[in-house]
């Protein structure tokens, strides 16, 4: 029984911290959609120490590190507010690394390891949002390529990207995940137009639209009709660094500190709600290290990933209501922190999965209750 | 070595003991309403070495205390556990011994209301910061919720102990694991229902409305007895911070077994209200942890300080 990350990972941590120093001021976990050029000088920063390929395979070119070294990076990113996880170094990559052949991992895995390309996932669409199975942009065959037409909605920063991780249908109508293909698609192409839909949180997510894009076939990752697998592999492998905990802890420590610069910290009332909010954020933590702790004994931390995401989003959402309860109007004012996170945090029980969708999860693999009814 | 939450080989072996323990020794006739105490199973936890984890004489720490406490909350198995382990951190040398073999049973609690005052060898009176050993000069006999043998007690003067904050630490995250494991059980009992019992024509956990507060439940509970575990660790290394790893541990477990007790009632619909039914004897028990226990207040303090809020 040890939850503790050994000396080495610690001393790791401390050098993402002291790296890190540099980056505080970029504040981009939040409103990246306004701070892109920076933030992509900040994965160019983290490429430059072999931190984005961190993970890889030794052979993908990567640092073939134990994904506790990911998680603790991706944490201390998040705890710093410096930015997000990166699609393209995560779950594209490490889809390619597996699924893609010698000239598709020799094209596209050394710019994203060196921190020159990246993506958005194109997945949900405005019928098929939780129900991904059920999706309808269509791509066509036509001798060397695809012919993709459908619109897709939702899609986070793909204002910024340079390609589309796209979810298309290359099989028949009502083929499910039986029929289902991933593209990189080049957001430029001609035929994909991008539009912006703003969000509560004064930044934006997109919808995108394909009319007749033309996409080479050796832009198809795995088999066609086979990415349910792929996209269920790519999930798993990025669990341990998806809803890391340093952002609720930061959460906390941004309320209090808000709270004491109004002097609100000696109420009696406010102490209470603040240590109910201190035991929920190591609850955050406890569940985090417990996906950690299942995908290193090679389980596939599925049960523990749905759990963690439940229970991180919704204490995301309790410090900022807590904040905005015993703020006063003083909490209502536009720019304030925590009138931010309060917008921001309506996001995260729906983003990445729902929270019906994770609790389904817990239920069924969990506790083993059937059905969705 | 990095991260892993499992139960080394020892510590699975005192949690096997300790579970077949609860099976084969603490049975429906122990468990019936209105049952004594039942002293000499008390007497062998003792003597199997339970009661001295945490202390010099003990053949364990904290983290093989968390495994045989999970054991024993998964049977619900009776007693004043969080005390006892806390004693066995104040007490002289001597005494300590006798409580640690369970020779002696110890009230703690905030007076007058003392729990095991009537059957205690040993009180332990919280009273503000202070923590006093003290003679009962009267104790009235009272039955609680939790179909614990408590007391009002009366009592003067009495005789300083140093509570200190690794004391309090194994208190908290002894309720902790008790606490986190008797609701998991619970949890599991319930999906067991949800799965057989069938309604509408199908297992009633079929249905979201079912479904989704069972998995909320679950999940509270892992992460209350995953903070059991942290906590433990930090106790076992001295960490500067254990007593708020602790009373995190504690405050969740409480929260998330009351909550997980008040969805099972409800999910066992007419089942979950009789007295024959699964839940009560669980919930009773939950309840009486989340409250019959005294350091709440010295538990929030520790959180708060350690996010620089004295």
């Amino acid at each position: 029984m040890n939850p503790a990350f050994s000396p080495e990972e610690e001393a790791f941590r401390a050098e993402v911290r002291d790296f890190l120093a540099d980056y505080r001021d970029l504040d981009a976990f939040f409103l990246q959609g306004h701070r892109w050029e920076r933030v992509r000088a900040f994965f160019a920063a983290l490429a430059e120490r072999g931190w984005l390929s961190l993970g890889w395979p030794v052979e993908a070119g990567g640092g073939g590190k134990p994904l506790s070294f990911e998680f603790i990076l991706w944490d201390e990113v998040a705890y710093a507010r410096a930015a997000r996880n990166p699609l393209a170094s995560g779950i594209v990559a490490k889809t390619i690394a597996r699924h893609g052949d010698a000239s598709q991992r020799e094209r596209w895995l050394p710019p994203i390891r060196r921190g020159e390309i990246h993506f958005s996932l194109a997945y949900s669409e405005p019928e098929a949002g939780s129900d991904l199975a059920g999706l309808r942009c269509r791509a066509q065959r036509r001798g060397d390529a695809y012919v993709v037409d459908g619109q897709k909605c939702w899609q986070s920063y793909a204002q910024d990207m340079d390609y589309l991780w796209t979810l298309v249908r290359t099989g028949e109508a009502g083929s499910r995940g039986r029929g289902l293909s991933l593209l990189i698609v080049d957001k430029h192409s001609p035929g994909v137009t991008v539009r912006p839909l703003p969000t509560l949180d004064g930044d934006q997510l997109n919808e995108v639209f394909f009319d007749g894009a033309v996409v080479p076939v050796e832009q198809r990752i795995g088999p066609e009709n086979g990415a349910w697998a792929l996209m269920g592999e790519a999930l798993a492998d990025e669990r341990h660094i998806q809803f890391p905990p340093g952002r609720v802890r930061r959460d906390l420590e941004e309320v209090i500190d808000w709270t004491r610069a109004r002097g609100l910290e000696s109420d009696p009332r406010v102490r209470h709600t603040l240590s109910e909010l201190a035991v929920r954020v190591a609850e955050v933590e406890a569940s985090a290290l417990r996906v950690v702790d299942a995908m290193l004994r090679g389980a596939s931390g599925a049960v523990e990933a749905a759990a963690n995401k439940v229970i991180h989003t919704v204490v995301c959402q309790e410090i900022a209501r807590a904040a905005l309860d015993f703020g006063g109007p003083d909490a209502l004012v536009a720019g304030e922190r925590v009138e931010l996170l309060w917008r921001q945090s309506l996001w995260e029980t729906i983003g990445g999965g729902t929270s019906e969708v994770m609790r389904g999860v817990v239920a069924r693999q969990g506790l083993g209750l059937g059905g969705r009814g | 070595m990095s991260v892993d939450l499992a139960n080394d080989y020892a510590q699975q072996a005192i949690a096997d003991a300790l579970s077949q323990f609860c099976a084969e020794r603490y049975t429906e006739e122990g468990r019936r309403e209105g049952a004594d105490f039942p002293r000499d199973l008390w007497r062998e936890l003792g003597l199997l070495g339970v009661l001295a984890l945490g202390t010099p004489e003990g053949e364990g720490g904290a983290c093989e205390g968390v495994a045989a406490l999970e054991a024993l909350g998964a049977g619900l198995f009776p007693g004043p556990l969080a005390a006892t382990f806390f004693a066995t951190q104040v007490l002289p040398e001597a005494e300590r011994a006798r409580v640690s073999r369970g020779e002696w049973i110890v009230a703690l609690g905030e007076p007058p209301l003392l729990p095991f005052a009537a059957l205690a060898d040993c009180h332990l009176a919280v009273v503000g910061d202070k923590l006093l050993r003290v003679e009962p000069s009267s104790v009235e006999a009272l039955e609680t919720l939790g179909g614990e043998p408590w007391g009002r007690v009366e009592f003067s003067g009495g005789h300083g102990l140093e509570a200190t904050p690794r004391a309090w630490a194994l208190h908290d995250l002894a309720l902790a694991a008790y606490g986190a494991a008797a609701g998991l059980a619970l949890v599991a009992v319930t999906a067991e229902h949800a799965r057989s019992r069938v309604q509408f024509g199908k297992p009633i956990g079929d249905f979201q409305a079912v479904a989704h507060p069972l998995a909320d439940a679950r999940v509270r509970l892992d992460a209350a007895a995953t903070l059991a575990r942290v906590a433990a660790h930090a106790w076992d290394t001295d960490a500067p911070d254990l007593r708020a790893h602790a009373a995190a541990a504690r405050l969740s477990a409480a929260r998330a077994g009351l909550d997980a007790a008040h969805t099972c009632h409800q999910l066992f619909g007419a089942l979950g209200i009789t007295l024959e039914g699964p839940v009560f004897r669980f919930s009773r028990r939950l309840r009486q942890l989340a409250s019959g226990a005294p350091g709440e207040a010295g538990a929030r303090a520790a959180l708060l300080a350690q996010r620089g809020l004295s």
